[in-house]
């Protein structure tokens, strides 16, 4: 049998991939992947399946204590997320899910340490398929659809969106045909409407832009999710789950029962008025792109008589040295390197893959989103927003987002915390307590879901409102008594907040709580205040 | 007939670490040793009816489950043939790869004991490694074996992290052209 490559113009070729780079970017991804024991990206290429083969073999020769080193990290992430039971292989064999959910509670193996995935075998994790569920495919290609829909069934297309997706490089264009890509190395969008292609930040792509409904999926797969059945959309079959919120409207996902994306979302009917993003054609990119590789859509390329506008794409270094020289600023590193370093004006970032550090030089003092939780770090004050940490530290304001906030962000301040909610909760401490009706909270709640009056899930909002209702309990009306500036929210761990009124006004400090939803889209009552 | 309950806790950690020293991640591992189980056991409950996703696993695709069926050489070859064909379906034209298939079922041909298998692998390779250049060599432990980071390769071979990435791809290359010669040489008659 031939070997192949093994002849003079193969050979030729690969040097000439080595040289632009290429495939010794995807080499040391895939060494990367695996130090983390993560699953390389697929390799389509023969050549490039050889050296994987060899750089798993050189693994083989790791001490066993190396064996589940970087298990940790993984285990813990998928701890946790919410375990649902599932067999995706294996939907139709309903006798055996019995014989293993039988097995699993009979088991005697170990459910933790570096062979506790067994436990996870009986209770398949959704939103982890979801997560995965790209990097089984080479890609897709589809088209997304939000639609609103009256209660008396008339809808109206609000927009159309064509989406590509391949590994972590994904491009969308609108129906107004504005093209966005990130294609690995560029991030840049088209407008035929300004004839202009806009060079966007390198790494904020990979945190913001996709439309493949995985983000919003995650977040609803928090909630109670039971199956509803089994339906067809944009003709291929899904699973319809119904996500049940606490104190909220029930609504639906539905998610591929092959590839496991999700392809649909739909809102309850709220106001006579329902909302649903859905894939209205979606096809895997082996069948979508052809076998030849990426799509044209991902390389770059101007159009002739359009201008180039660079909004601070930064440029990609390849040493601290180069990114201090180009930005002006000294970054804090972490014992781990990064995958690569971008640099611009006044600012560096660590792209981590599954993780980014933006540090960028401070300007004026740290000012924490009203709404985010607040914590400690580098001896002030902590911003907790979703899956993003932000602080300053030496001069610097740093933002840290993805998987790996936690770790990375204490490497570079050993003193972060961020706040339990075991603790003690503030509103015992309050000197008049408010009567609430939980009636009307769950019907408030029910309404911001629905996109009404989201000031709610803001406690700055929500104390300024309630403090100006004490001066004026007819009503505000003009501008308000008390400025917002007097107030600052000085505790806040997610679930319960305080805040202080510096000056004016008969109230010192308002205490408020997250009554019917603990998460990001639960909204906040006053549950208590401290006359001055 | 033998159950997943009698099967399972006796077969999977051997199962497991079979197919991770095949795959060497744990992310693929997890799920390789799940599809395996998955697989022959989908097959056995679908004897009276379907047989599950059957794929190109071949050795559970029959309507007659062959009686040593949990077996350890039957669930590893199972494996097998599972790791084969997700690794085919991702390339082009779906080619079989020699050097990858070698390297897959292990230099001493058997799936049997692998413990041995590991042992007499280690050893070649170790010899293939001391045929390459020290710093190839030093890249290679530092990057794959010991799992450092480029970065800190990076620092603790005093060159930049770009010249690491480089110098990692032509080490493994290198490696990739001793092996081939090798197995090249074992397979002539």
């Amino acid at each position: 049998m031939k070997w192949p490559f093994q002849d003079r113009s193969s050979q030729d070729r690969s040097r000439d991939r080595s040289r632009d780079g290429s495939d010794e970017k995807e080499l040391d991804r895939a060494i990367d992947a695996m130090n983390r024991e993560r699953r390389p990206r697929a390799v389509r290429e023969a050549r490039m399946a050889e050296l994987l083969s060899v750089v798993r073999r050189l693994r083989s020769l790791r001490r066993p204590e190396q064996f589940g080193a970087a298990a940790g990290s993984l285990a813990e992430q998928r701890r946790r997320r919410v375990a649902v039971r599932l067999w995706p292989r294996l939907a139709g064999a309903a006798a055996l899910a019995v014989v293993l959910a039988v097995g699993a509670l009979a088991a005697p193996w170990p459910v933790t340490g570096p062979y506790g995935f067994m436990g996870r075998l009986f209770q398949r994790d959704i939103a982890y398929a979801m997560d995965r569920a790209v990097s089984h495919l080479g890609g897709y290609h589809g088209t997304m659809a939000v639609i609103q829909t009256t209660k008396d069934g008339q809808e109206w297309l609000i927009r159309k969106v064509e989406v590509w997706s391949f590994g972590d490089k994904y491009a969308t264009q609108q129906d107004d045909g504005v093209v966005t890509v990130y294609n690995g190395d560029r991030r840049w969008q088209v407008r035929p409407q300004d004839r202009t292609v806009t060079l966007l930040p390198l790494v904020q792509a990979q945190a913001t832009g996709r439309w493949d409904l995985r983000d919003q999926a995650n977040q609803v797969m928090q909630y109670p999710h039971p199956e509803v059945g089994r339906e067809e959309v944009a003709g291929r079959q899904a699973v319809h789950l119904r996500i049940e919120p606490p104190a909220g409207l029930p609504y639906d996902l539905w998610i591929d029962a092959e590839t496991k994306l999700p392809l649909q979302i739909k809102t309850a009917m709220q106001n006579a008025i329902q909302t649903s993003w859905t894939f209205t054609s979606f096809d895997t990119m082996d069948r979508a792109g052809g076998q030849g590789g990426l799509p044209a859509i991902f390389t770059y390329k101007v159009p002739e008589g359009y201008k180039v506008v660079d909004k601070g794409s930064g440029q990609v270094v390849f040493t601290v040295n180069d990114a201090v020289a180009l930005s002006g600023i000294t970054p804090l590193l972490p014992t781990e390197g990064p995958d690569r370093i971008v640099a611009s004006a006044d600012t560096v970032i660590l792209d981590y893959g599954d993780t980014t550090i933006a540090e960028k030089k401070a300007a004026g003092p740290f000012e924490p989103t009203a709404w985010a939780v607040l914590g400690k770090a580098a001896g002030g004050v902590l911003e907790v927003l979703r899956d993003t940490l932000r602080w300053q530290q030496g001069g610097l304001e740093i933002t840290v987002q993805g998987a790996r906030r936690l770790a990375l962000g204490t490497e570079l301040a050993s003193d972060l915390t961020v706040p339990s909610t075991d603790g003690e909760d503030p509103s015992t401490q309050a000197q008049v307590k408010v009567p609430v009706d939980m009636e009307v909270v769950r019907n408030t709640q029910v309404q911001v879901d629905g996109g009404h009056s989201p000031w709610y899930l803001d406690p700055l909002q929500v104390a300024f409102t309630f403090v100006n209702l004490q001066i004026s309990p007819g009503g505000i009306q003009g501008t308000p008594k008390l400025s917002y500036d007097a107030l600052k929210v000085t505790q806040n761990n997610g679930i319960a907040a305080v805040v202080d009124i510096q000056s004016g006004g008969p109230t010192k400090r308002v205490y408020l709580k997250k009554l019917v939803r603990p998460d990001f889209s639960g909204i906040w009552s006053v549950v208590g205040y401290d006359p001055r | 007939m033998e159950t997943m309950q009698q099967s399972l806790p006796l077969t999977w950690m051997r199962l497991y670490r079979f197919i991770y020293s095949r795959v060497q991640n744990r992310e693929e591992a997890e799920d390789l040793t799940q599809e395996a189980y998955a697989h022959v056991y989908g097959a056995k409950v679908g004897q009276a009816g379907g047989t599950g996703d059957g794929g190109d696993a071949g050795a559970t695709g029959g309507q007659t489950a062959p009686a040593n069926v949990g077996s350890d050489p039957y669930l590893r070859t199972v494996a097998l043939n599972l790791i084969r064909d997700r690794w085919r379906r991702q390339r082009t034209h779906g080619v079989q790869i020699p050097l990858e298939e070698d390297l897959l079922e292990g230099q001493a041909g058997t799936i049997g004991d692998f413990e041995e298998d590991g042992a007499v692998q280690r050893a070649w390779l170790q010899e293939l490694l001391g045929r390459l250049p020290d710093d190839y060599r030093t890249v290679l432990r530092l990057r794959i074996v010991e799992g450092f980071s480029r970065a800190e390769t990076a620092r603790r071979m005093a060159r930049t992290p770009a010249a690491i990435r480089g110098l990692q791809f032509r080490a493994v290359q290198a490696l990739r052209d001793l092996m081939v010669e090798s197995t090249k040489e074992e397979k002539k008659p």
